[in-house]
């Protein structure tokens, strides 16, 4: 487009320049782009590499002085070896049972809540807003032992109740905090239009906050789905019953008393963290500039 | 800050009283499922782990009160304050790090450029490793002879440090890897950066502005709500880092790496004194709210949000 | 894509979800056998196999009892006492679990674990077949607190391949400090940068050459700390020097880049202390391995022994029978059936260990009977201790080690690390609990 500085120019050269300057720096700009973001993707993607390669390797060279990158022969068979060592069939649908079952609560409760500390005004909210904060600033180690002793009375310990309960009344104050945030981003006008129109505070949440706020419950979805996977120290405390287990723990059983198996466990790390990030990955697409508010004025 | 060509409209009818009631009820029911939660299942076990800093318990035991004396020892305790310390440094470093860090990284992946979905889900991949292999590989990354990253390093002339066995470059390495954590922020921020009307960055570039102007204008102070949220909730996360320290260096050498958190947990579940440990939580806990006031504090001045109710 | 789940829709499936999730974990109660126990381990895939034919073997003989093998999960991961604890504290703990060493006197001086003095003597089990040096960790204020299930000393894990390029002997009883230190210098080459090549020794627990020098940590009445006197100041000169001044063993730069551990199996490493278990990895190796006993110090031959701690919760409601499993699991029977597939462990019984199951173990390129009679020898000869028994063991522990660290750093003499160790000890011990 036209710009001031080339206002002194002839009419043909304006044009020349318009035609190839824009075009040259858009493509010099995307190769920039592109070798920077390949550059920093090798050294993100070094960890993960380290982890196909250990589990690829015989148990002997895992230690071998330099380590290598490269596994002397492909060990295919670690793979078939770590999934049956332990049935991680079962483990990742106890997983994919607790994940469903958690983040649907937490998708609820988190909104509801969050709605209410964004988009209401009400006696007491900013100091429930900083209670809620302040869970999140204890550590949850000091609090294991009595919320343990809580559920074991209550008859929960060796089930899923502690850990899919709770979710159903918003137990994770990060994901209100972040629906909040979000939540506030939001221009004031559509609720008052819609109170205008008569509309109630549910359905102007329902209606209107939730399906404008797609990107952040996906970025929820994705952290919750996240978080669960990895779960570790709350399914230990629990879950008793090995068939009970989940996919994190599982993999913490490849640690032994005096060594760990190392290429099983990678090999057990790297299949387990496909699911993953196969839903981030086709989450991640909704994560395109455009799709919320088009044609909305400021 | 201002932004181009954002007007705020106003006109918004004026409250009725019942509108007020009506609202502080609507407000009180939505936040119905976290107040039972936080009375059934969360304050419970908080209040609990506040009155045992007041006692000496050893979790398999019945707790015995001894009122201030765990907050007395603490004085001595020339440890709790190094970790304290320790625990600042790496906040005080790697929190702005990582959140600037995401930030670009988000606004250099909000392109729709070819292969976009690929080049984020590799930023992503460090976050979702399982932990044990995390420390493992790090340390074969930050190996003073034959890790990568000397190797790099020797190729510019430098000549790397012994990272995880010096008391010097420990913390250092730590907050390293900390830098590949950011895969959550990227996410958030992401999703933040889909929330900014488009309409903005027309305007932005019909006056002439360059990228970075672009950037600096609009998409900053827009995307302040979620630098604020990484903030705190960085903030937060990094005081009560644990884990790694945990697997990796077990505090040394020589209390470099001793980590707040991690002397907690010592005291709690290895020398059976979960009453001190408690105590030392509670002064974190002062520690953090009170850094996340400050910080909530100056959110005024520099957090904007399209959305909020003036007044 | 815009298609709306209804509210009803989202509350059907959260609802079906958990209720689904909550079925799952009920689990159905049987009513066949009369007792119930439960022994607790961290577990791993390897160990979880490896006590199956010893529950089978239990079950089968004692059919009024019903044991399981519960393992706590997790693996040998740190979080293993956090679990067991929470546990503790909720009453849902095992009846009889595995300790680390070193806790049992903590756990007995806070009643979590009862005294098994009485169902000894009831059962009539003799307890002289145990190793003494095993069973005195278990004593405490004159009671016996546990039994252990396996336990190996730690010897001296050889390279036969290098010792032979080097041309020198393999170790055995002759060995002093002098003749260690040769060998391993000669063992141990740098490149042209100095850096490591192949370093002669591993660098042995501080405790080892404290007591082969005559040194003791705490003196036998456990209220003072005696690591400043000079006898463990030599010993701790020792150890220090084969890290600073010879350089033979690795130092905190060359544990940065492999552990002992691996740096053997990588051919790098000439020696290493290690307990049996570590023939987990060992076994792995590619070139030839023994074991041999620990060298004789200026005071004494003297190394460091692992137990596996096998104790009672107090609050279990079937004490009895829980004793029953846990002396199967400590009999020879119980030990052979777990110990003798894989080999990976060391016995607790002095009848074992004399077994053929035992003495003719050999797995890999394992070069002679060392790997099973070097530990055999230590113990029989009383050439093994074990960590002091103290209630405050864990915290005596880690500020020492914190003291070791600064000296093996190179910041602080022998005389210093010894003082300053034994003040901070001295500390904890006449602190009030």
């Amino acid at each position: 487009m036209l710009t001031r500085d080339h206002a002194h120019l002839g009419h043909r050269a304006r044009r020349a320049r318009f035609a190839s300057r824009p075009y040259l720096a858009r493509l010099l700009r995307r190769v920039a782009l592109h070798a920077v973001l390949l550059v920093g993707s090798a050294v993100f993607l070094l960890p993960f590499l380290w982890s196909v390669s250990t589990s690829l390797k015989v148990e002997r060279d895992v230690f071998a002085f330099p380590p290598d990158l490269n596994p002397a022969q492909l060990q295919w068979q670690n793979y078939p070896d770590a999934l049956t060592a332990l049935p991680f069939g079962r483990y990742t649908l106890n997983t994919l049972l607790l994940a469903g079952g958690r983040i649907v609560g937490i998708m609820l409760s988190c909104s509801l809540v969050a709605f209410a500390f964004s988009r209401l005004r009400w006696k007491g909210r900013d100091m429930l807003f900083f209670v809620l904060l302040a869970t999140l600033m204890i550590p949850p180690e000091i609090t294991l032992v009595p919320q343990y002793i809580l559920f074991s009375k209550l008859g929960w310990v060796n089930t899923y109740l502690p850990l899919i309960v709770p979710a159903y009344f918003a137990d994770n104050a990060f994901f209100v905090f972040l629906l909040r945030q979000f939540f506030l981003t939001i221009p004031r006008d559509l609720d008052d239009a819609a109170r205008i129109d008569g509309a109630g505070y549910f359905e102007i949440y329902w209606r209107i906050i939730l399906p404008l706020s797609k990107p952040a419950l996906v970025a929820v979805g994705i952290f919750a789905f996240q978080n669960n996977w990895n779960a570790f120290l709350q399914p230990l405390i629990y879950l008793q019953n090995r068939d009970l287990f989940t996919v994190g723990l599982g993999l913490s059983l490849f640690q032994e008393q005096y060594y760990t198996s190392w290429t099983l466990l990678m090999a057990a790390s790297v299949s387990v963290m496909l699911p993953v990030l196969i839903v981030f990955f086709l989450l991640q697409r909704r994560f395109i500039q455009g799709i919320t508010f088009t044609g909305l004025k400021g | 800050m201002a932004v181009m060509g954002l007007q705020r409209e106003r006109g918004v009818p004026r409250r009725t009283s019942r509108m007020t009631l009506r609202e502080n009820a609507a407000g009180w029911l939505f936040v119905l499922p976290w107040v039972i939660g936080f009375v059934a299942f969360t304050g419970g076990p908080i209040l609990t782990a506040f009155v045992v800093s007041f006692t000496d318990w050893d979790i398999v035991n019945a707790p015995r009160w001894v009122g201030l004396a765990n907050y007395r020892r603490m004085l001595d305790d020339p440890q709790a304050l190094a970790a304290l310390k320790v625990t600042t440094i790496y906040t005080a470093v790697s929190v702005p790090l990582q959140t600037a860090l995401a930030f670009v990284l988000a606004l250099l992946l909000n392109n729709p450029i070819r292969g976009v979905g690929i080049y984020r889900t590799i930023f992503y991949l460090p976050t979702i490793l399982p932990v044990a292999a995390v420390a493992v590989i790090w340390r074969w990354v930050l190996s003073p002879q034959y890790g990568i990253f000397n190797y790099l390093l020797s190729l510019i002339g430098v000549e790397g440090p012994a990272w995880l066995a010096s008391t010097s470059w420990a913390l250092p390495a730590l907050i390293l890897m900390s830098l590949f954590q950011i895969g959550g922020a990227l996410i958030i921020n992401l999703a933040g950066l889909q929330g900014v009307p488009a309409d903005l960055y027309e305007a932005a570039v019909v006056d002439g502005a360059s990228w970075w102007r672009k950037h600096w204008n609009v998409t900053l102070p827009m995307m302040t709500p979620y630098i604020l949220f990484q903030l705190v909730i960085g903030l937060v996360a990094a005081l009560q880092v644990f884990v790694q320290p945990y697997l990796m260096t077990q505090g040394g050498p020589q209390d470099a790496t001793l980590f707040f958190l991690l002397y907690v947990y010592r005291n709690a579940f290895e020398f059976f004194s979960m009453g001190y440990a408690s105590a030392l939580t509670g002064v974190l806990f002062l520690y953090v709210v009170l850094l996340t006031l400050l910080i909530l504090r100056s959110a005024r001045v520099w957090v904007y949000y399209e959305g909020q109710q003036k007044g | 894509m815009h298609q709306r789940l209804g509210r009803r829709d989202f509350v059907r499936i959260g609802g079906g979800a958990a209720v689904g999730a909550a079925l799952l974990g009920t689990t159905p109660r049987t009513s066949r056998a009369q007792v119930t126990v439960s022994y607790g381990s961290p577990g791993g895939v390897d160990e979880d196999e490896a006590w199956k034919p010893v529950f089978a073997a239990f079950n089968e003989s004692h059919p009024d009892i019903e044991a399981r093998y519960v393992p706590l999960g997790g693996g040998y991961a740190p979080q293993y006492l956090q679990n067991l604890q929470a546990r503790i504290a909720g009453g849902n703990a095992p009846d009889v679990f595995f300790v680390m060493d070193g806790l049992v006197a903590g756990f007995a001086e806070r009643n979590v674990i009862v005294p098994i003095d009485d169902y000894v003597q009831a059962a009539g089990e003799p307890l002289d077949d145990f190793f003494a040096a095993h069973l005195e960790s278990f004593r405490y204020k004159d009671q016996v607190w546990g039994l252990p299930r396996d336990g190996a000393p730690m010897a001296l894990f050889y390279n036969a391949a290098l010792f032979d390029e080097a041309g020198i002997a393999y170790p055995d009883q002759t060995w002093d400090w002098t003749i260690f230190l040769e060998a391993a210098t000669a063992l141990t080459t740098r490149d042209a940068g100095g850096r490591a090549v192949q370093l002669g020794t591993g660098r042995g627990e501080w405790v080892n050459w404290v007591w082969q020098a005559g040194g003791e940590v705490l003196d036998p009445s456990g209220s003072t700390c005696q690591l400043g006197e000079p006898p463990a100041i030599e010993g701790l000169r020792f150890a220090r020097d084969l890290v600073v001044e010879h350089q033979v063993a690795p130092s905190a730069e060359d544990l940065a880049d492999q552990t002992e551990n691996d740096m053997f199996l990588a051919g790098r490493l000439a020696m290493f202390f290690g307990a049996r278990g570590a023939l987990g990895a060992i076994c792995k190796a590619d070139f030839p391995f023994d074991a041999a006993v620990a060298p004789q110090g200026p005071g004494r031959r003297m190394t460091r022994t692992n137990v596996g701690p096998t104790v009672l919760w107090s609050g279990s409601p079937n004490q009895e029978a829980a004793f029953e499993l846990m002396r199967f699991i400590c009999s020879a029977e119980g030990q052979r059936l777990k110990i003798e597939p894989t080999g990976f462990a060391f016995p607790s019984r002095m009848s074992s260990t004399n077994e053929e199951w035992f003495t003719g173990f050999q797995c890999g390129q394992s070069a002679g009977t060392g790997i099973n009679l070097a530990f055999r020898e230590e113990i029989e000869q009383g050439w093994v201790r074990t960590w002091p028994t103290h209630p405050r063991w864990p915290e005596i522990s880690t500020a020492i080690t914190e003291e070791i660290d600064a000296l093996y750093q190179g910041n602080k003499t022998p005389e210093q690390t010894g003082q300053d160790a034994a003040r901070k000890v001295n500390e904890l011990l006449t602190a009030p609990a």
